[in-house]
This record gives structure tokens, sequence and C-alpha cells, in this order.
């Protein structure tokens, strides 16, 4: 199951994506749903479910701000964690 | 041709540069706007720049606080109207540049007054006293301070300024122009810096046209212009996290892949390796130039970096840079965009002849010229 984590801007989201390949985690930096956005526009890194709480720990070690996190359901759906 | 105006800009560039900017011009879109490969190869070039600039001046952890401008002349602007847009006082090296008097005469109408702490060239321990007296009595909203000389490549003692600026809380603006590439500046060994100013296109061996912006503190962040970033677009406000703050609208993609072609051509060779190669070169230049009658050299012992400006008696500075352009040297003459760097050197009235070095040049381009001048000098007198 996957999850995505929004940022603020590509550059945050970049920047997490190297800390996290760093600690092994894979992620895929897609444009972040205009359902999820709420300001519109931004960038979001797909991630295994499973790395979710490994990856948020990584992120607040390091300083890289994210917007919030939410879990891809069986029906394509967002729900927020 | 002996190409000898590197402070203008270097030239000739590295050859990965210019295959960067084609590899860039024929496969990358617009960064941070699309999820398409084309869009994403672009945002991976940027960031990939950003990521080499970090690292390059100690603050690996931090690419955002990496902001892309068109030149030091942006940033400089960025950097002086984030911490002085609603007014303030500041005090300024003697060898600023027109890149930093120019927007501090244009903020005088929101209030801004200035003083110049002025020192000879070369003598830093009178630069350092000025700067400690005038920090002392007018207690400034800022510092602004040139590294290194565009016009006779004196360095400003940097790290004690920074001492001074920490005591009082005061914020310094580094205009690295000349020392970018060829002096090692680590972001996080000063304490007092809210921004270091740089071009991409000099020591950095970057295109035209490119410039960096280090924010070293996110206290001061005032937008010189607003637009799509590519984030929080519903908001009609410009966002106020770096770097999305200072790059609105589409960045010069090409020039910043350039650039990061060229800062990794600079990391081989090392800045270390930069400046010695610079130093020898001066060297050279100094003690050929000093076997010429009439030669005015302004230098001295503790002159080490890749900038140097000279005079003949009596001819005009303009005059024996076309002599030499007649010959295929490329040097610059007059003011460099610098008057008041040439009213503490007292070279003002007839500016100087300026030589400046990068990795390509040779102590034989060095002997080449040193003749011309010499020839120049002969039919002059």
């Amino acid at each position: 199951m996957n999850c995505l984590i929004l940022f603020k801007s590509i550059t945050y989201a970049q920047n997490a994506a190297i800390k996290l390949k760093a600690a092994n985690i894979n992620s895929y930096m897609i444009r972040t749903p205009v359902s999820l956005s709420g300001g519109g526009c931004g960038y979001s890194l797909r991630i295994k479910c499973k790395d979710l709480e490994a990856a948020k720990k990584i992120l607040a070690k390091t300083g890289v701000s994210f917007i919030s996190a939410f879990r891809i359901n069986e029906q394509g759906k967002y729900c927020v964690i | 041709m002996i190409y000898f105006d590197n402070a203008a800009t270097t030239f000739p560039k590295p050859p990965a540069v210019t295959e960067a900017v084609v590899k860039a011009l024929k496969e990358y879109a617009n960064p941070g706007r699309g999820g398409h490969i084309p869009s994403n190869k672009a945002a991976e070039a940027i960031f990939n720049c950003r990521i080499a600039a970090a690292e390059l001046f100690g603050i690996p952890s931090s690419p955002e606080k990496v902001v892309f401008t068109n030149n030091a002349t942006h940033a400089l602007n960025i950097a002086i109207k984030s911490i002085l847009n609603k007014g303030g006082h500041a005090v300024i090296s003697g060898y600023e540049h027109n890149s930093v008097i120019r927007p501090l005469e244009s903020l005088r109408k929101a209030g801004v007054t200035y003083s110049v702490a002025r020192s000879r060239p070369f003598d830093t321990e009178g630069a350092l006293v000025a700067f400690k007296e005038l920090i002392n009595k007018e207690k400034p909203d800022c510092v602004i301070v040139n590294h290194v000389s565009n016009v006779y490549g004196n360095e400003m003692p940097v790290k004690e300024i920074d001492e001074i600026c920490n005591s009082f809380n005061i914020p310094m603006i580094i205009d690295a122009s000349q020392s970018a590439g060829s002096t090692m500046i680590d972001e996080s060994k000063l304490k007092s810096a809210a921004y270091i100013c740089m071009p991409g296109h000099k020591g950095l061996y970057g295109p035209h046209g490119t410039g960096i912006l280090l924010c070293c503190k996110e206290d001061f962040l005032y937008s010189l212009i607003e637009g799509g970033t590519g984030s929080n677009s519903r908001s009609p406000f410009q966002p106020d996290y770096l770097p999305d703050v200072f790059e609105s609208g589409t960045p010069n993609v090409s020039g910043i892949a350039g650039l990061s072609a060229g800062i990794s051509f600079l990391k081989k060779n090392s800045v270390l390796a930069v400046k010695k190669h610079q130093n020898s070169l001066l060297k050279a230049a100094k003690e050929g130039l000093s076997a010429i009658k009439n030669v005015n050299i302004i230098s001295s012992d503790t002159h080490t970096h890749g900038v140097l400006s000279f005079n003949l008696k009596n001819a005009d500075s303009e005059t024996v840079c076309e002599y030499l352009s007649d010959n295929g040297i490329c040097v610059r003459g007059g003011l460099h965009c610098a008057p008041l760097a040439h009213e503490c050197g007292g070279t003002v009235e007839k500016g100087t002849v300026r030589l400046s070095f990068s990795v390509f040049n040779t102590e034989k381009e060095i002997a080449k010229s040193v003749e011309k001048i010499n020839r120049f000098a002969h039919s002059f007198y």
C-alpha cells in the first residue's frame, strides 16, 4: 500500500527524497493531487506505507518540513493519517 | 587571443558547461511546474545545482537556502532590500561596487542612510579599525562587505568583521563576486552573515546570466518580484519560504544546468588549487610589470587574489587597454563600476588597467602581455 507525503514546494520534496534515499527508503516524486493540496500546486513523495513512520522520523531529524501525509486505499482514495 | 578580463566574466568556459547548456536546451522543460519527464529532468538539474552550491559553501543539508538569481547585482539587490526596505542605516566597506551603492542610493527615499568604512587598499588593519569605529558609533542595521575588491584584489577581513557584527547582532551582507570559487567561503562559520551574494559566471565558471544568493538567515525575506512559483498556487500572496519567495517565474534552466557543470569543474580542480594557480600568475605579472619604467602597481605582499591593477604614468587606462586589445590582449580599464574603491585607492581620476586571471591562463600569456605593455610604454614616453 502506498502513502503520500505532501511538501510545500518542489525543493523540499527533492531534499526529502535525498534524505530518505540515504536511509534506504525509496520514494517517487509526483505532483500533489489538487484535492489534497488545498493551496494548489505542490509536490509529494509517494512511498510504501510500511516506510512512513521511519520516513517521518528521518525528515524530523534532518529538518525537512512537510505539510501532511495520506494513505492511498484500495479504491485509490486518500485517507489522511 | 589572451583573455585577462576574468573579473568581468570567466572566459572561456569549461567545455562541460557548454555541453550542459546544450543538453538543457534540448531535453529540459519548465521545472517545478509539471510532473512529466522533461519538467522533472529540468527540476532535477536545478536541484543538483542547489546541492552542489550548498556543499561548496558549507550548507550541504540546506539546499533551499541556495537561491538562483540573474547575477550578483540581482542577489545584492534582494539582500539589501530585504534588510533595509523599511529604512535603516548601513555601514559598508570602501570597496563596494555600484551594485551596492546604487541600491542604497535608491533606498534613500525609504529613509536609508549609509556610512563608508574607508581604508587604503591592502590595509587590512585599517579596514578593521574603520569598521570597528563606525559599527560602535552608529550601531547600523546592516553591514555590507565586499570580500575581495574587483578593482585591486584586496581582501576585507570578513571573519573579524563577522565577530564584531555578531557581538552587536547586526546582519552582514557579503559580496563574494570576486572570491566565490577562488577562496573558501564556509557559510556555517560566519555567525552574522545574512546573505552571501555571488555571480555564477565568474569564479564558478557558469554561463552569463547566472547568480547565487545564499540565504543564511530567514529573518529577512523581501521579494523584489512576485509571481508564479509552482507552489501554493491558490494563494494570491507570494510564498514566504525559501527558495520560492525569491524565485518567481521560469528560471534560467539552461544557465543553471551550465552553472552546475561549472561548479563540478571547480570542485574537480579544487578551490585551493585555483587560488594557488591565480597567485602564481599574480606573482609573475607583478614581477614582469615592476620591471617596466613608469608603471605603478597597486599591490602589496599580502596580495594573493587573481586581480591586479596598475597604471602607466600619464597614460589614460583606457588608452592602454585599447592598445592591448589591438594586440589581442583583453583587459579592462576605467573605474570598473566601483568608483568608491578607486577613491579609496587614489585612482578615481584615471582609473586603472586591470588584469584578472582564471584557471585557463598561463605564465606564458603573462610574459607576452608584459612584453606588449613594455612596448606601449616605450612608444608612449
